[in-house]
C-alpha cells in the first residue's frame, strides 16, 4: 500500500511539473513591455516620451521633397513601392533622456513590420529626441499590399518602440484601420524638426 | 582408503557452492575487454573512426530560388561595376564593384536583419568567402538592414575588387548562408541564433553592367 501511494504521488508530481512546464511563458512575454493604448490626435505618454499622432495615410510613393531640392543636387531617390507605404505623422517629446523610434513598427494579425530607413536627414526615425524639445515629423512604414487589405488590417497597432526591446517599459501605441485608408498616388513625408512646447500642444 | 586424487573431489562437492561461483567468475579485465569490444564493435557499426565525408552543398540553379528558413533568394544577376552602386560616380581609376543582385523576400513574421549575412561570394583571388559585401537596396541606392516580412526586395551585394582582378565571363560561386535558433541561451533566452552557416551554392559567371560597359 505504502509503494503504490509513493508511486502515486510521484506520477502526480511529475503530472504537475508537466503542466507547469508547457504552461510556462516564454521568456519575452514575461518582460514584454506594456503597450499604452491612445487614439489619434491626443497624447500618449509612456515612460519614455510622449506621442501625439496627428494623422496616417497610404499611398504608393513618397514625396520626400524636405530632402531633396528638384532643381538642384542629388535626385530623389526611387521610392514607387510594389506594396504600400504607410506614413506617420506625429509630435515626439521624450521625457527624460534621448531616444529615437527607429524601432517603431506596424503590427497585424502577429506580424511585424519595421519603420524604413528609406528616409533622408533629417528624418524622424533616426532622429534623437532630446529631453523636453518636442519632435515633429513622419514616420513610413513599407507593407505588403496583401496586409493592407487583409481582415487583420483592420485592427492595426502602431507600436512606438523607443528601442529594440524595451523589457518591462511603457510603449505608446495607437489601433488604426489601415484596411479602410484610401490609398494614394503620393504622400508627402515632413523632415523631422523640432517646435515649440511639449506635444499635445500644438507648437 | 581413499586416494589423494578422490579425497580432493570429494572436498569440492563439499565445498560453498557461493566459493565455486566466485571462482568461475570472469576476471576484472574480462570485462573490461568486453565492454571495449562492444563499444568498438558500435562505432564500427556506425561508421566506424573515419573521418566525415565532404557533403557538398545543394546546388541552386541559376534563376533558381534558395528557401531559406527565413528569407528566400533568387539571384537575377552578378556584374561588374564601374561605379559605386547606389550613386552615379565612378570608383578611383584602379578599383570596380563585383555586384551580386538579388531578389530577398522575408518569410517569417518579425524584420529580418539576417539579409546582411545571407550572401557571400568567392570570386577567384579577388573575393573570398570572409570578405563582407555592402548591402544596398536596389531601388533607392541606400543601405538596407533588414528585410521587411512578405516584402520581396531587390538588393545589391557588392565588393570593391581591383580592376583587372576580375573579367566579364570569369566563374563567381555564391554560397547561401542560414542561421538556426538556439534555444535556452543564458543571456539571450530563445532568441539567439548561431553562426551564419553556408547552406546551398550556385556557380555563376560575371555578366556584363547593365546599361553600360564594364572597363
Amino acid at each position: 500500500m505504502n509503494r503504490l501511494v509513493r508511486v502515486l504521488t510521484v506520477a502526480g508530481l511529475l503530472a504537475v511539473g508537466g503542466v507547469a512546464i508547457a504552461t510556462a511563458p516564454s521568456d519575452d512575454t514575461i518582460v514584454a513591455p506594456f503597450l499604452v493604448r491612445g487614439e489619434i490626435g491626443k497624447p500618449i505618454g509612456s515612460r519614455l516620451a510622449t506621442v501625439v499622432v496627428s494623422d496616417v495615410a497610404a499611398a504608393r510613393e513618397l514625396d520626400l521633397s524636405y530632402a531633396y531640392d528638384p532643381d538642384f543636387g542629388e535626385p530623389a531617390p526611387d521610392t514607387a513601392s510594389a506594396g504600400v507605404w504607410i506614413v506617420v505623422s506625429l509630435d515626439v517629446t521624450a521625457t527624460y533622456t534621448s531616444i529615437d523610434f527607429g524601432n517603431a513598427e506596424v503590427r497585424i494579425a502577429g506580424v511585424r513590420y519595421r519603420a524604413s530607413t528609406v528616409l533622408p536627414d533629417p528624418d524622424l526615425p533616426t532622429f534623437a529626441f532630446d529631453p523636453g524639445v518636442t519632435v515633429r515629423g513622419s514616420i513610413v512604414f513599407e507593407l505588403p499590399a496583401d496586409a493592407v487589405r487583409s481582415a487583420g488590417a483592420e485592427r492595426a497597432d502602431l507600436v512606438f518602440l523607443p528601442r529594440l526591446v524595451p523589457a518591462l517599459d511603457t510603449v505608446a501605441t495607437v489601433r488604426v484601420d489601415l484596411r479602410t485608408l484610401p490609398v494614394d498616388d503620393v504622400a508627402v513625408v515632413e523632415g523631422a524638426h523640432a517646435v515649440d512646447g511639449r506635444a499635445g500642444r500644438d507648437g | 582408503m581413499l586416494t589423494s586424487r578422490e579425497s580432493k573431489l570429494g572436498a569440492m562437492s563439499t565445498a560453498d557452492p557461493s566459493s565455486r561461483t566466485a571462482r568461475r567468475r570472469p576476471p576484472w579485465w574480462l570485462w573490461t575487454a568486453a565492454v571495449a569490444a562492444t563499444v568498438v564493435g558500435a562505432v564500427a557499426l556506425l561508421g566506424g573512426f573515419a573521418d566525415v565525408p565532404d557533403r557538398k552543398l545543394p546546388v541552386v540553379p541559376r534563376g533558381g530560388t534558395h528557401a531559406g528558413g527565413q528569407l528566400d533568394t533568387t539571384v537575377a544577376r552578378v556584374y561588374l561595376s564601374p561605379a559605386r552602386p547606389g550613386s552615379d560616380y565612378d570608383a578611383s581609376a584602379d578599383t570596380g564593384f563585383l555586384v551580386v543582385e538579388a531578389t530577398v523576400e522575408n518569410t517569417t513574421d518579425l524584420p529580418s536583419t539576417f539579409v546582411d549575412d545571407l550572401v557571400r561570394v568567392i570570386a577567384g583571388d579577388a573575393v573570398g568567402q570572409a570578405d563582407s559585401p555592402a548591402l544596398l537596396e536596389a531601388r533607392t541606392g541606400r543601405a538596407l538592414t533588414f528585410a521587411q516580412p512578405g516584402l520581396p526586395v531587390t538588393v545589391l551585394y557588392t565588393w570593391e575588387v581591383d580592376t583587372g582582378a576580375l573579367e566579364v565571363g570569369d566563374t563567381v560561386f555564391i554560397g547561401f548562408f542560414e542561421q538556426f535558433p538556439i534555444y535556452g541561451d543564458p543571456v539571450f533566452g530563445d532568441d539567439a541564433f548561431g553562426a551564419p552557416t553556408a547552406t546551398a551554392r550556385m556557380e555563376s559567371s560575371i555578366g556584363p553592367a547593365p546599361g553600360g560597359g564594364v572597363r
